[in-house]
């Protein structure tokens, strides 16, 4: 199981998040295609998964420019600094 | 191409198992009202992280964490969009669709659940409405109760707009259905 590293278990669960994503607005973009009666839901259809496109982009954008290196010891100086204040 | 985009311009309200030359009268579904409060609540949910990040920039970005929240805002926002869609979803496809023949209620209760019952307009005796509240008073909207010959359940239509002028349509070709028998 060394194979198994800190980054590897990460990427696994953001590749699992992702699909269970991909799944969720297929399935509300094919009903409301499908089962949807009138223009209405074909339209609201549209509009979903061109919002859905955006903020995916959105977060993957910002997904990038994040260096996950230094998030734990900066959350640390961050969280520590107010459980200090707190205890005082 | 052209029939591909017609279904965003033109879609007659068409149905699966719709009988040959059957029109569709009235297509209802729930007020919009109950879609506009949760549409609401997640606005509310969403503003939320932008509040925060604009009052904590400098703070954030001393601390090197600005792309780390802003990160963490838009996955909530996306978490928000999906779940919003999803309630869109079922509120679209919960709908009741009067025709010139029958009445046909379809309720979505998730992807995977799906139920439909219909009811033959010559079976129609009496259609009651009930609206109660001042929420509904005001902004016209409640529920309408369709009672059959039979000792079968009523049919009910729940919470939707304009309930009397529902009610005047179908007792109108109710009454001219039990005139052709």
């Amino acid at each position: 199981m060394e194979f198994l590293t800190p980054s590897l278990i990460f990427i696994l669960l953001a590749i699992l998040v992702l699909f269970v994503y991909v799944v969720l607005n297929f399935l509300i973009f094919y009903h409301l295609i499908r089962f949807g009666i009138g223009t209405q839901p074909k339209k609201i259809g549209i509009v979903f998964i061109a919002g859905s496109m955006m903020l995916f982009c959105i977060n993957a954008l910002f997904f990038l420019v994040v260096d996950f290196s230094l998030i734990p010891e900066q959350l640390g100086k961050v969280f520590g600094g107010i459980f200090t204040l707190t205890h005082l | 191409m052209n029939n591909l985009f017609s279904i965003f311009k033109e879609s007659a309200n068409t149905f699966e198992g719709q009988e040959p030359g059957e029109k569709v009268v009235l297509l209802i579904r729930r007020h919009p009202f109950f879609i506009i409060i949760r549409f609401c609540g997640l606005v509310i949910a969403g503003g939320v992280p932008v509040v925060l990040l604009m009052s904590y920039v400098p703070y954030l970005q001393e601390q090197q964490l600005l792309h780390f929240t802003l990160w963490l805002a838009s996955l909530w926002i996306l978490v928000l969009w999906s779940f919003f869609s999803y309630s869109l979803t079922m509120y679209t496809l919960d709908v009741w669709i009067v025709t010139d023949r029958r009445i046909i209620d379809s309720t979505q209760h998730g992807f995977f659940n799906r139920m439909i019952s219909e009811l033959h307009m010559t079976r129609v005796q009496d259609v009651s409405v009930h609206i109660g509240g001042p929420i509904q008073s005001i902004l016209h909207f409640g529920d309408l109760e369709v009672q059959t010959a039979g000792t079968e359940e009523h049919f009910k239509f729940i919470q939707i707009p304009h309930p009397e002028q529902v009610k005047d349509e179908i007792m109108k070709i109710a009454s001219s259905q039990h005139a052709k028998i």
